[in-house]
């Protein structure tokens, strides 16, 4: 495995999923008005992220990979077409079982993660966590750490954006700009300052 | 916001009459060019602020010549004019006139300016900063600390941040002139650092360790390069930097009170 570090910081800083690949931007920019708010998704993204990325990489290994089903005497069938179906089954599966499991034993949890969980099957970040798993084609404990590092840096954005739009009650915007206008400037500005960790990893 | 004879213009002068050392060290060094570009700069921010005076009914600000200097001193070199006058207009008007003008904003419109200008055209070379201009932005820094127009903590966390580097082996002395001038021209703006006393010291330590990291693993980018870039990420932290401070302080007086 590559050094987890690396993984972790490439996954959170240079591969932003909202500010560098630009995925997950509905929940995003929809979520960020708030910093508790924002918070509680990006536990909640970090959560899934982290749980979903190492699972699929697990059944795309065992299962759809060609030549995954060699232990079943299938050495030559090759079910990796379906692994978006898969991947967002398994999705959909974690996430509700999570809900379920949080709900009976962590209410606490639970209620802190609110509308976010169910709202991540959905989540296009989510899919692309391990859709780039399998493209980079990564071991388990790899997808692991990206999982987590895709998740945190996904936590990072959205906290960063909602404390700037905190500040924006001081601010005397043009009434076109309000809202989702001026979100999207300051989600174009953060991708600007985030670029700075891809031109560095590209050196 | 008016308290006493401190109302943002106030502010805005003072920080001028503070920056005043690195103005006249740079033009010394410039000469009749810099000269040219400085008072170019200062029109087309100008014009943009009276467009902005003109549609808006918001008022001019020094804090303008600030910008124009910061930018003047920074600006990547070989830009025509139409690229000068996008990046400027892109950076004034998007980081400051769209937030209602200075001191309503959230970022140093100079250090978007001269991220989107990097950024777009890669090309163009960073200029150099002269060793007299690094040194003048000490004074500078302590001219506007002491008038209480620059924030202290920012300085202290970026020293400390960037003495532990050096502790460490990092080689800053090339970098050094650059680290100067950006802190005492785009980190320490009053309005774009954070406002609460550990949230300051914060931004200046990230400022530090993020250039700190910039020069340890990016390999052949110019120091200017390095501290606009650490300086915007320190800027987009500030408000995330404010509210983890107020969360500390409010979790402390809970503690201490019930």
């Amino acid at each position: 495995m590559t050094d987890p570090g690396a993984v972790f910081f490439q996954a959170m800083l240079v591969d932003n999923m909202p500010l560098t690949l630009f995925l997950g931007l509905c929940t995003f920019l929809a979520l960020s008005r708030k910093p508790d708010i924002a918070l509680g998704l990006g536990l909640a993204v970090t959560f899934v992220l982290g749980l979903t990325v190492p699972l699929n990489q697990v059944v795309y290994a065992a299962l759809l990979a060609p030549g995954a089903l060699a232990w079943a005497g299938s050495p030559d069938l090759d079910l990796s077409y379906l692994k978006l179906i898969a991947f967002i089954g398994v999705i959909a599966a974690v996430v509700q079982l999570i809900e379920m499991l949080l709900d009976r034993f962590f209410p606490a949890i639970h209620a802190a993660f609110g509308v976010f969980l169910p709202l991540l099957t959905v989540q296009c970040a989510i899919l692309a966590g391990s859709l780039f798993m399998v493209e980079r084609q990564m071991g388990l404990a790899e997808s692991a750490v990206y999982g987590l590092g895709s998740g945190a840096g996904f936590a990072l954005a959205v906290v960063m954006l909602a404390a700037i739009r905190a500040r924006l009650a001081y601010a005397d915007l043009p009434a076109g700009l309000r809202g989702l206008g001026i979100a999207f400037v300051l989600a174009g500005m953060m991708s600007l300052g985030f670029a700075s960790f891809a031109q560095m990893a590209a050196q | 916001m008016i308290r006493g004879i401190w109302d943002r213009e106030t502010v805005a002068l003072i920080l001028v009459a503070a920056l005043a050392p690195v103005a006249v060290l740079w033009l010394a060094e410039a000469r009749g060019a810099g000269a040219v570009r400085l008072v170019s700069f200062v029109l087309t921010i100008g014009i943009l602020h009276l467009l902005f005076m003109l549609a808006r009914a918001q008022p001019p600000s020094a804090a303008a010549l600030v910008t124009a200097l910061a930018l003047a001193v920074f600006t990547p070199e070989g830009l025509g004019p139409v690229q000068l006058l996008l990046g400027i207009a892109f950076g004034v008007v998007t980081a400051e006139l769209a937030f209602g003008g200075w001191g309503r904003n959230i970022l140093n419109p100079a250090t978007v300016a001269l991220a989107f200008l990097g950024f777009g055209f890669p090309a163009a070379p960073w200029p150099d900063v002269a060793v007299q201009v690094g040194w003048a932005a000490l004074p500078a820094l302590a001219f506007g600390v002491l008038a209480g127009v620059m924030p202290g903590g920012v300085v202290a966390g970026a020293a400390l941040a960037l003495g532990a580097a050096s502790a460490l082996g990092l080689p800053l002395g090339p970098a050094v002139p650059a680290l100067l001038a950006g802190l005492a021209l785009l980190v320490c703006d009053p309005v774009a650092s954070a406002s609460t006393p550990l949230g300051r010291w914060l931004n200046g330590a990230l400022f530090g360790g993020l250039a700190a990291a910039f020069l340890a693993g990016w390999d052949g980018a110019h120091p200017v390069q390095i501290v606009v870039s650490a300086a915007l990420l320190a800027a987009l932290a500030a408000p995330l930097l404010d509210e983890i401070a107020i969360a500390l302080w409010l979790y402390r007086r809970r503690r201490r009170l019930g």
